[in-house]
């Protein structure tokens, strides 16, 4: 059996799962079963790639690279690759410009030409993650580790309490992008492993910054207050919450910490206990003190995303998924958490368009290690999709790049973004080494790929860090941050499963800015690709009533064909019968929808 | 000043050019920035792709190999012993994690010209020695299990072998992240971007994991 077949199995069933024999994989399925369609390539064309630095081989499927920008002169050394300080991290977008993080300070592409992006500015801060959020003049920076300094010097910081560290968020004033100037760091205890914006469309003088930190709390005497006891002990402890940063956006150097939410309290009462005698190990000097955690729930999130048109949040916190009522934007409040045997390290969150569907990732080991191989299991550092049922997230199914990889390829799954496809729920995703894929989760039962591109290993001998940490949709393409080997910028080909009507309905969408975890709303312009994106999508299904769809089509090719007044007639006559026949089609849903576009379209023509 | 003989001849010289911070060196005060500091791709260079490190992150290193080794063996039961299904994806997860973090830290090591014990953590007072029952041996690892323990959970059966196996997992767990609070107090340790990033790991992934075997340790009475 391929190693492929080996390694797509049946959509996992929870209790089969449970009663699987450890390190067999059991429900083995005929290829094609498991997330992939019955057209993809066989055998698929990311296994056995002949590994390299750039010259790595690739494989792709629906999709093309369209340009690699090696990582700026800063952070990009021709003698050692894959060295983890010069790790490139998340991306956020403005205009025309894609800031890059790197683990020692970050980077901004001008991608005008998204042939050759140019280099605007290269920022050398040492302090990992350099998670980044823009908005308007000011970039949101993470500081995570011990060594990064408040100066974004070089030489580390030595000593365990120094006021020179700097963990927390870092605030540039990128008002001459050519020119950045640091603001201010706003410390926190754990430091900032990934930083959130929210907004508060009742408060337009203010942003919002809510930083998960997951790293060890500092020692008070570095910054006070800083307290690793249990909450039983000190009320004030840094664990179990997170910390909301406001911003006066006229005043950028005032921003502070606001609150402190506790959005995990209660979450566990049952468990609760007090600080046991054996949960106090004599300790160096220095050395932070940690309680046991015993049963009350994560200390911490890893990541959150915000919705701000549904006013809500999906938290990835440590073994929870949660889901955050943010209409008080200080104050976050949970609404529900889930848990899942098969998820581990809960990651990052999307949620569809509509808010119904919520997707959390895994990135089991924290994307360190290969858990992409044939014996790896096809739900573990996978997605899981839920659907939301008043205030209750109900478990639909797994989702995981299927395309075995190597033990020297680091790779689970990590961070994407919705694609603009009207009426589907489409999604790009990172998978480290096991590189980039679009799937389509609009049945959450059944989430299928539809699209990928994958390299080789960096290095077949061992396993070093390299792949895309992140691959989002923005304005048009796809921009992938490679660990280890700059920009990626790719661009979606027109296949059986994304017509080119619904890859032109999907540039129709633009944004002025986009920080991934700050989700937008897509909303589509009245135009003749959203109309046909219905109408493809209508002819994919086989129990339509093809003479009809074929009647539907030609009346829309003719509304196209006429100008003005005839133009908007014609339209608002054909939303009109599909408004009247639309019931008796198989697909009544989805006729209503090209009905509504054809609606909009009717008036926009006027 | 035990940092000092853990940097190679050529870090040596790129700290000196640089006006890198000596870690673990005896300094109260981080020097001044350079005049014209190294990028980090010069340094990176420089240095040949071994960020600074200290005697505290190899001894971290080199105890944790035996330390996963132990939990991968208790892993390991979960099948033969008749653990429930919750255990077994829970042990199975914990012994596909251990063993590449076991993984990681050979290389590391290796990269570093470091001493490497084997990864079955033979070198340790797993098999053999006759520690005293259910007591730490002087100089044991925190959270490591006696002989007796071991012994206990390798004869357990079905239920009895769940609660065993949670409670002395929360107890190995629990002791993992003990040595990593231990590191983290140590003056310069972690700062190499790749240990920070591990030891971080390390505490996110194991804490997840105790939250979770206290809930399933809650429905099983004691044998």
């Amino acid at each position: 059996m391929s190693s492929r077949a080996v390694f797509r199995r049946r959509r996992a069933i929870t209790a089969a799962l449970l009663g699987a024999t450890l390190g067999l994989l059991p429900d083995a399925r005929p290829l094609g079963a498991q997330g992939t369609p019955p057209d993809a390539p066989v055998p698929d064309k990311r296994v056995g790639l002949k590994g390299g630095w750039y010259d790595a081989e690739q494989a792709a499927w629906n999709m093309r690279l369209v340009s690699t920008t090696k990582p700026s002169p800063a952070f990009a050394t021709p003698t050692n690759p894959a060295d983890p300080r010069l790790t490139n991290s998340d991306l956020a977008f403005q205009g025309t410009l894609v800031f890059q993080g790197n683990y020692s300070g970050w980077q901004v592409w001008d991608v005008a030409d998204v042939r050759k992006p140019k280099l605007r500015t290269e920022f050398v801060c040492p302090g990992s993650q350099s998670d980044v959020t823009v908005y308007g003049t000011l970039l949101f920076v993470s500081a995570e580790a011990v060594s990064g300094r408040v100066d974004c010097g070089m030489q580390g910081v030595e000593p365990e309490v120094s006021p020179a560290r700097a963990r927390g968020i870092r605030i540039i004033d990128i008002s001459d992008v050519a020119k950045p100037r640091a603001i201010k760091t706003v410390q926190t205890c754990r430091g900032s492993h990934t930083n959130t914006l929210a907004t508060d469309p009742k408060d337009p003088e203010h942003v919002y910054i809510y930083v998960s930190g997951s790293a060890g709390v500092r020692s008070p005497d570095e910054l006070p207050g800083c307290s690793a006891a249990s909450p039983d002990v000190d009320p004030n402890s840094a664990l179990f919450r997170i910390e909301v940063i406001r911003v006066p956006l006229a005043r950028p150097q005032d921003a502070a910490i606001v609150s402190s939410p506790r959005i995990f309290e209660g979450l566990t009462e049952a468990q609760r206990h007090g600080d046991a005698p054996e949960d106090r190990r004599p300790r160096r000097e220095g050395a932070p003190t940690r309680p046991s955690v015993a049963g009350r729930g994560p200390t911490q999130c890893h990541d959150i995303t915000t919705y701000p048109a549904v006013g809500l949040a999906g938290g990835a916190c440590s073994g929870y998924g949660i889901l955050l009522d943010i209409s008080d934007v200080k104050n976050p409040r949970r609404i529900t958490a889930v848990a899942d045997t098969n998820m581990s390290a809960w990651h990052s969150v999307t949620f569809s368009n509509d808010g119904s569907l919520v997707l959390f990732s895994d990135e089991w080991g924290g994307g360190s290690s290969p858990r992409c191989r044939a014996t790896d299991r096809y739900e573990w550092g996978a997605d899981a999709i839920y659907r939301r049922r008043g205030d209750a997230l109900e478990f639909q199914s797994y989702f995981k790049m299927p395309a075995a990889q190597t033990r020297t390829e680091n790779c689970v799954a990590h961070n994407g973004s919705l694609i603009p496809i009207p009426g589907r729920t489409v999604m790009v995703q990172s998978w480290y080494q096991g590189g980039i894929n679009v799937f389509d989760w609009t049945d959450p039962m059944r989430p299928v790929e539809i699209a990928y591109f994958d390299r080789g290993p960096m290095d077949t001998t061992r396993l070093v860090s390299a792949g895309h940490w992140s691959a989002y949709w923005y304005n048009g393409h796809i921009y992938g941050s490679e660990i280890s080997r700059g920009l990626d910028i790719l661009e979606l080909q027109p296949s059986a499963h994304l017509s080119a009507n619904e890859l032109a309905a999907a540039r129709l969408v633009r944004f002025d800015r986009f920080n991934p975890q700050e989700q937008p709303q897509l909303v589509w312009p009245a135009a003749f690709p959203v109309v046909r994106s219905f109408t493809d999508q209508l002819a994919r299904n086989t129990a339509m009533d093809a003479a009809w769809l074929r009647e539907v089509t030609v009346a829309v090719d003719q509304a196209e064909k006429a100008k003005g007044a005839k133009r908007a007639d014609a339209l608002a006559a054909l939303g009109a019968r599909l408004r009247q026949e639309g019931a008796r089609q198989a697909d009544p849903a989805k006729v209503a929808m090209l009905a509504e576009a054809v609606e909009a379209l009717a008036k926009a023509s006027r | 000043m035990t940092g000092h003989r853990f940097r190679g001849r050529a870090l040596g010289a790129a700290a000196a050019a640089a006006g890198l911070a000596a870690l673990g060196a005896c300094r109260t005060a981080s020097p001044p920035a350079p005049a014209r500091p190294l990028t980090p791709a010069q340094q990176v260079a420089r240095d040949g792709g071994i960020a600074p490190y200290t005697a505290a992150d190899v001894a971290f290193m080199q105890g944790m190999i035996g330390h996963h080794a132990q939990a991968v063996a208790m892993a390991a039961f979960a099948e033969p012993n008749g653990a429930s299904s919750p255990v077994r994806v829970l042990a199975g997860r914990i012994a596909v994690a251990q063993s590449d973090e076991i993984d990681f830290m050979i290389d590391w090591l290796t990269r570093r010209k470091q001493a490497v014990p084997p990864r079955d953590g033979s070198d340790h007072a797993a098999h053999g020695a006759h520690a005293g029952h259910g007591a730490e041996a002087p100089g044991a690892m925190p959270g490591m299990l006696s002989p007796a323990q071991l012994d206990t959970l390798a004869r357990a059966r079905g239920q009895a072998f769940d609660w065993y196996f949670l409670t002395y997992m929360i107890q190995h767990h629990q002791g993992a992240i003990a040595m990593v609070d231990e590191l983290m107090g140590a003056r310069g340790a972690a700062h190499d971007d790749q240990v920070f990033k591990f030891v971080s790991d390390v505490v996110a992934d194991q804490t997840t994991e105790i939250g979770r075997m206290e809930l399933l340790l809650r429905s099983i009475p004691r044998p």
